[in-house]
């Protein structure tokens, strides 16, 4: 995917290093129309703008739900933190039926309806089961894909026997058969859809302080209003008085309950409603295009720019709003890291494209950003915010350490998208002497700046562990791996030094590197699947990394047979 | 560059060329690759025995060290251009300098205390065999570094030669019954199969009358089913066994009934007095009583030792419980040094568990016969025959009888448990008396052992080696805090009192994760904790020693700082040389010139 989006993006242009309109002198005053478009891109961009606007409003399309607004913000106890309902609402229904728009409804409406017949959680077939030998297995229909907690009610043993030795699996560091893992899922979906139709897990209610929020499903309320007569309101659709009342409500609560901070849960609920990361992955795209496609039309390219600077403001957003909310640093799980990486990478392309005057690297750039945000999204990795394993919590050089290697990661995937665009530039013929020694000046730069952040990265993961247990370094799979990605750039370093490799191999080698680099990102946790590091990490995505490195290898093949 | 006319010139150009540098590289990056995916297959200790901690591996590193030696030495005297390069490489030099002294001089072990616990010494990997004579360490060998077998361990002043004669890390105890001679007391085993499909059940087990360091050993429970041997043997008057530990001279006395007259204990100067024996005893409240028949056999023996200049020890011994400490507890330390044993004959019918139950019934002529109990039909009795499985009516398992001895020689033997089994170590002693006598056996971690040599009685133990640290550590309360609402640990938290007897300081903190105690070096660390039903609360904690840190910490500050004049401030060093025309660029070659 990468390469042919790179070979549309060079179709059009000249040579790679030439250098941005914006910023260089030499093109003023080409012709007054010219000049004045230069002068003044905004008027005419504002078109951009109203599609980053357009793309903000489809991303929240619920106005006709505006009733429910209020009711978001309630504060609910889950997971070991205070979250919206909202929040809560959709982290359920997305683990029980993998979308957060059951019906096209919104999570909360959908919520508050299950809560206000709390007997068709049961039998609503809303539990999405995709595995095919599980569906064998319990005995439900194969075609179809969603379930019933009571049409799976005659399966229970044979979960019960699955989950069982699975655990069992687990506790002998055995990897669990793929059926096994599904059938934990679908227990903790059922187990899900039990504390909801109990009520259990609708904790709302303080406890005091420090203690476990409760219930008003299991222990009786004495607030005012309450919250079960809430959930009344809303089953009779009385939309008002529910308004009003969820208001009071949402008072009481904050006055009983100072750990519940206001300001946090509405950042929670404007964070979902904002989609930051999916905003900041579309205008990644379209800043992709139009810095790629449009060199000579200074609107569109500045267009471009424009629409490129907001994709990172929208991500900064979205990381600042996700430390601020959960008061952690953006790097406790894989979705987070993956999202920093990206973020990093941006900050590392604009950095080089001002230092080198050039739109090369943050077109290239706004590309894998893209593409990294879509795979964060597309991995079956757990995106939510829930607190992290007590080893993680606010550490200063865990911090540091693990910001360091993931921007490290972010400064060779920048390096890897240079790769691909100069090899790709380079078998088309495409490349000017002078823009061939640019390109490959800037990737060595980045892969310099790579090297030397995995390198400072690593050894601040041994001032951790030192920190932490006492050993700098313990050969661990993931600090191996750190290394041996270290030391293969350090090849590429030194032989670029010498002048041992040339401008293609230098390319040709920032693509193989970003394989040691995936190697220790991801395949140390889920290829060998061993070691310290495995905590803070989903499980899945095989597939999608296995696509990539076949698509890699298929760009390879055709690169090394066309030269 | 300046060349030199020092012969190993050459050879030192050589070792600290860049070829041999980007070999060293990539071979250090393929055994790398290499042995994380053996410790993916295999397991981290084996990955770690054949690479990580092997000499090796060692040697290879040693070989990156002198190619960075030689080739910053390559480039002496040194220039202003050089600044970058020679400070990045003495930086890796002194890391891996500091790598070194830690891999050496390091210590590192995991210490477990209980809350209310105290100790000062931390175990560290392998074990120590240690030879004791009358309560005091006469030897003590480390098995690591036992390498050849069978070896000797060297003992002064002693009667007889000890050796080592088998090592093993994964032993298992397993039970040896043999048919005896003719002079053996009678003694009855049998070994019987239970299988069953329905069930999936196949186990084989043995039932013996009469086990020294069983008592239980004549009945078997799988599952719901009572399997027992009877005795056909009349319940005999049970026995008290008492061993002096030093002189290992045992003294048998029968008992029948309470006795509150003085019973010599042979010559030693001991007396036994004011003995009571409960045939069933039932613990109420602080004291015992005879119970009646609801409650399992137990039999029981109690009463007070006595010496010459009226100290006195009192004692009380359980059958079932033969391992337990006889002694009172909050008595003061064992005094006379006696180990008790009592023995008695289990009476029949003491021990129907009122289900389904499958009795052997042993007759003198050899002709055994069986009774099947079930709790809905009458009791069915039969002859026991050989390998001829009989039906039992629980669904529709069956009982086939192997083996049938009828005087059994119990004895205990060791044997590897294979890759399945927890590591558990064992060793094989042979000892061997002047007079050429030889005594072989067994030995399991965190056992003990008595051998007697030339009227001396010598204790053999095979405990986990320990390091003694400076200070003796002391955990006052763990806790564990959780994230509301949830049972997931939020973090963990030790209260300890640190204690010195040389600077005799005492230090109270709290640990907790990624928050260690530093005391002379050592740190202590968090980093596991126990919370059991019975053993209470506990943390496990890394206590480690590492000396190369100031070294590792300066060398990688030292690369980074040279890495920058490298990478970013290069022109800077290069545009002050005096000769313009030999500025090299970023991608001039400086190592081949």
């Amino acid at each position: 995917m990468t390469s042919k989006s790179q070979a549309l993006s060079v179709a059009t242009g000249d040579a790679g290093g030439e250098a941005s309109a914006a910023r260089s002198p030499k093109n003023y005053g080409r012709g007054t129309a010219e000049y004045r478009r230069r002068q003044d891109p905004w008027l005419r961009n504002t078109g951009g703008l109203l599609v980053l606007i357009a793309c903000f409003f489809l991303s929240s399309c619920e106005s006709q739900y505006a009733y429910l607004e209020t009711a978001k913000h309630i504060p609910i106890q889950h997971n070991g933190r205070i979250k919206p309902l909202d929040s809560f609402s959709r982290q359920t229904l997305r683990l029980i039926t993998s979308t957060e728009n059951w019906q096209r409804k919104p999570a909360i409406a959908v919520m508050l309806e299950a809560l206000s017949d709390r007997e068709a959680i049961a039998t609503a077939k809303w539990i999405r089961i995709d595995y095919f030998e599980l569906k064998e297995t319990l005995g439900v229909p194969k075609n179809e894909r969603f379930f019933s907690a009571v049409q799976l009610m005659p399966g229970q043993a044979k979960i019960a026997a699955l989950v069982q030795s699975s655990q069992a699996k687990r506790g002998k560091d055995v990897r669990p058969s793929r059926l096994e893992q599904k059938a934990e899922e679908l227990y903790a979906k059922l187990r899900t859809l039990e504390g909801l139709s109990s009520g259990e897990s609708i904790r709302v209610y303080p406890g005091g302080s420090g203690a476990a929020w409760m219930s008003p499903y299991t222990l009786k309320e004495n607030l005012s209003p309450r919250f079960i007569d809430l959930v009344g309101l809303y089953k009779d659709k009385s939309f008002a008085d529910f308004d009003e009342q969820t208001k009071l409500w949402i008072q009481k609560i904050h006055s009983l309950a100072p750990e519940a901070n206001p300001a946090k849960l509405s950042a929670e609920v404007f964070y979902f409603r904002l989609h930051p990361f999916e905003c900041a992955a579309a205008a990644y795209f379209l800043a992709f295009l139009l810095l790629g496609l449009f060199k000579r039309r200074r609107s569109l390219h500045a267009l471009g720019l424009f629409s490129l600077y907001s994709a990172i403001v929208f991500h900064t957003l979205g990381i600042a709003l996700r430390v601020f909310i959960l008061s952690r640093p953006p790097v406790s799980n894989m979705y987070e890291s993956m999202i920093f990486m990206n973020w990093a990478l941006m900050i590392f392309a604009t950095l080089f494209s001002v230092i080198r005057k050039n739109a090369v690297a943050v077109t290239a750039g706004a590309l894998a950003s893209g593409l990294v945000m879509l795979y964060a999204n597309l991995l079956p990795i757990d995106s939510s915010m829930d607190v992290v394993v007590a080893v993680l919590r606010s550490n200063y050089w865990l911090t540091i350490h693990v910001m360091t290697v993931v921007s490290s990661y972010g400064a060779f995937g920048l390096a890897m998208a240079l790769g691909h665009r100069h090899l790709i530039l380079k078998t088309l013929n495409k490349f000017s002497p002078a823009a061939e020694e640019e390109s490959a000046h800037l990737i060595e730069r980045v892969i310099q700046l790579g090297t030397i952040l995995i390198g400072t990265g690593t050894v601040l993961g041994g001032v951790w562990a030192n920190e932490s247990w006492g050993r700098f370094w313990g050969w661990d799979p993931k600090e191996t791996w750190a290394l041996i990605t270290f030391l293969g750039y350090l090849i590429v370093i030194h032989l670029r030094y010498t002048q041992k490799l040339n401008n293609f191999g230098l390319a040709l080698s920032s693509v193989l590197g970003f394989l040691l680099v995936l190697m220790t990102w991801y395949g140390v946790n889920f290829v060998l699947g061993r070691g310290l590091h495995s905590y803070g990490q989903g499980a899945g995505g095989m597939n999608w990394v296995v696509y990539y490195l076949i698509l890699e290898a298929v760009f390879l093949g055709f690169i090394l047979l066309k030269k | 560059m300046a060349c030199y006319n020092v012969p190993l010139m050459p050879f030192i150009r050589a070792l600290g060329s860049l070829k041999f540098a980007i070999f060293l590289i990539a071979t250090l990056a393929a055994i790398l690759i290499i042995s994380t995916t053996v410790e993916s297959i295999h397991g981290t200790p084996i990955a770690q025995k054949v690479f990580y901690n092997s000499r090796w591996f060692d040697i290879f590193l040693a070989f990156i060290w002198v190619n960075i030696f030689c080739s910053t030495l390559t480039r002496w005297p040194f220039q202003r251009k050089h600044t970058g390069f020679v400070i990045t490489h003495i930086g890796i030099l002194t890391l891996l300098i500091g790598s070194l002294l830690s891999r050496i001089t390091g210590v590192e072990g995991q210490m477990t205390l209980f809350e209310e616990e105290h100790k000062n010494r931390m175990p560290q990997n392998g074990h120590t065999l240690s030879v004791g004579l009358g309560g005091k360490k006469i030897q003590s060998v480390d098995l690591n570094a036992v390498k050849k077998l069978p070896r000797e361990i060297p003992l002064k002043e002693a009667h007889f030669r000890l050796f080592v004669t088998q090592v093993l890390k994964d032993a298992e105890e397993i039970k040896d019954i043999k048919e005896g001679g003719e002079k053996d007391p009678v003694n009855r085993a049998v070994q019987a199969t239970l299988s069953g499909q329905t069930m999936g059940v196949h186990e084989t087990f043995w039932l013996v009358q009469n086990d020294p360091d069983d008592p239980h050993a004549f009945f078997k429970d799988i599952g719901p089913a009572h399997f027992k041997l009877e005795s056909n043997d009349k319940a005999s008057a049970a026995k008290l066994v008492v061993t002096q530990k030093n002189t290992g001279k045992s003294f048998t006395m029968p008992i029948d009934q309470n006795s509150a007259a003085e019973i010599p204990i042979d010559n030693s100067g001991l007396v036994i007095r004011n003995l009571k024996y409960y045939p069933n005893a039932k613990i109420d409240g602080e004291t015992l009583a005879n119970s009646p028949a609801d409650v399992p056999f137990n039999p029981a023996v109690q009463f007070e030792v006595r010496d010459a200049e009226g100290n006195i020890e009192h004692h009380t011994k359980f059958f079932i419980f033969p391992h337990f400490n006889s002694l009172r507890g909050g008595e003061k330390a064992d005094l006379f040094h006696l180990s008790l044993r009592l023995e008695a004959a289990v009476p029949e019918g003491a021990d129907d568990a009122g289900g389904p139950s499958f009795i052997f019934r042993p007759a003198a002529d050899g002709r055994w016969t069986y009774r099947i109990l079930s709790s809905r039909k009458p009791p069915q009795d039969g002859e026991l025959q050989l390998k001829k499985p009989i039906s039992t009516g629980w669904m529709d398992m069956t009982v086939e009888v192997n083996q049938i001895i009828n005087r059994a020689k119990v004895s205990k033997n060791v044997r590897p448990a294979g890759a399945e089994g927890e590591e558990n170590y064992a060793v094989e002693i042979l000892a061997r008396g002047k007079d050429g006598s030889e005594h072989k056996e067994w030995l399991l971690a965190g056992k003990a052992l008595q051998i007697s040599m030339g009227n001396q009685n010598y204790e053999l133990a095979l405990e986990p080696k320990s390091l003694a640290l400076p200070f003796m550590l002391r955990l006052n309360d763990f806790r564990k805090i959780d994230y509301p609402g949830t049972q997931n640990p939020a973090s963990f938290e030790s209260d300890v009192v640190l204690y010195d007897p040389k600077a005799n300081l005492t230090l109270e903190r709290t640990i907790k994760m990624n928050r260690p105690l530093d005391y002379k070096g050592f740190r202590v660390f968090q980093s596991s904790y126990i919370q059991d039903p019975e053993a209470g609360e506990g943390s496990v904690f890394t206590i480690a020693k590492n000396p190369g840190i100031l070294f590792i910490y300066s060398g990688a500050v030292t690369i980074l700082i040279g890495v920058i004049l490298l990478f970013y401030l290069h022109p800077f060093f290069n545009k002050s040389l005096k000769e313009p025309k030999e500025i090299p660029t970023a991608h001039e070659n400086k190592v081949t010139k």
